[in-house]
């Protein structure tokens, strides 16, 4: 009984919040005119249920926070914890410690659709240092060919699914491009050299 | 395990086979062999490509002569200094500077500066053939 008489109750919402709150927890509105009505009030009515699990706040990029917790604004926090609360808590942190405002637990279910998967940055470094050989190996036309198109391939990969190291991959990109463009070279001096030798053979004839 | 870390062990298993390679090559190595990498870049256009004169600059490194060997080219003393350098700071951050362990070295910064070096070297030839 005396948990009933510490407890708001949200005109809106229905969701129970302590009596030292002003805004609700759960859906924002202020709760100060409901304060000594909600407190005569929960004795004879039922509070409305709100199920947790029901996802009340989602956010424009598909973040769904779940379990009915809400994030209040920094002033909404500082109001919700004023003076009074002082004592308890630092002037400084108005975050009660045990409040959690997202559900960090495994039952929350907090969706992304832009998440960067990260991590795996030896992509991003064999393209480099494939790239890096296939320009230094310009000697060894073909190793050199196959070396770029490594280079390429691996740095698009580390691009494309958002591995660490884009600046390296970006790199083995470039040197990659440089080793194809380096063998396109004397792939055409080479052959219009030779297709002019057959041309001369072919007149001498 | 972080890169650094993997460069670390990559660098102490290849240390002294490299080494090793480095005097074999110096010694019998170049003038058995260097005859069979020809540059086909230069033999077709007459200019030099960005790895020109790295065998000779690996010769000449193993037989002391640094100033050749930088000016053949200097991507390999570079490279020499960069692993130097990354392997001692990498022994000294984990065994003198708990503090700083957990700093991962960055290690892409070695090879932005490799990438560099052989580009610049190369622009740099290109241009004395012009001039």
């Amino acid at each position: 009984m005396s948990e009933e008489k510490d407890l708001i109750y949200c005109p809106q919402c229905g969701s129970a919040n302590p009596s030292t709150f002003r805004f609700c927890s759960n859906c924002g509105v202020k709760l100060e005119q409901q304060k000594e009505t909600s407190a005569m009030q929960a004795q004879d009515t039922e509070p409305l249920q709100v199920q947790p699990e029901t996802p009340v706040y989602e956010r424009a990029d598909a973040e769904v926070v779940s379990e009915g917790k809400v994030p209040l604004t920094q002033d909404e926090i500082n109001i919700n914890y004023g003076a009074e609360e002082e004592g308890t808590y630092s002037s400084g942190n108005s975050v009660a410690p045990n409040t959690q405002y997202y559900s960090a637990s495994s039952s929350s279910s907090v969706v992304s659709s832009k998440t960067s998967t990260g991590g795996n940055s030896g992509f991003a470094i064999g393209s480099m240092i494939c790239g890096i050989i296939s320009i230094l190996c310009c000697c060894l036309t073909w190793v050199s060919l196959i070396l770029a198109i490594a280079a390429i391939v691996l740095g698009i990969i580390a691009l494309k699914y958002q591995y660490d190291g884009r600046g390296m991959a970006i790199a083995g990109i470039v040197t990659g491009g440089i080793g194809i463009f380096i063998w396109l070279i004397v792939l055409l001096v080479a052959g219009s050299g030779f297709f002019t030798s057959l041309v001369e053979e072919f007149s001498n004839m | 395990m972080k890169k650094d870390t993997v460069f670390y062990r990559i660098g102490q298993c290849i240390l002294i086979p490299f080494i090793l390679f480095g005097l074999w090559f110096a010694r019998t190595g170049y003038d058995s062999y260097h005859s069979l990498l020809a540059c086909t870049f230069y033999a077709v256009t007459g200019f030099p490509c960005p790895g020109c004169g790295g065998t000779r600059a690996f010769y000449y490194l193993f037989r002391g002569e640094l100033l050749k060997s930088i000016e053949y080219h200097p991507v390999v003393f570079y490279g020499v200094l960069a692993g130097a350098h990354f392997m001692v700071l990498y022994f000294y951050r984990k065994h003198f500077h708990g503090k700083n362990a957990e700093e991962e070295i960055q290690i892409p910064i070695y090879f932005y500066l490799a990438i560099a070096v052989i580009l610049l070297q190369w622009i740099v030839k290109i241009l004395v053939i012009l001039l």
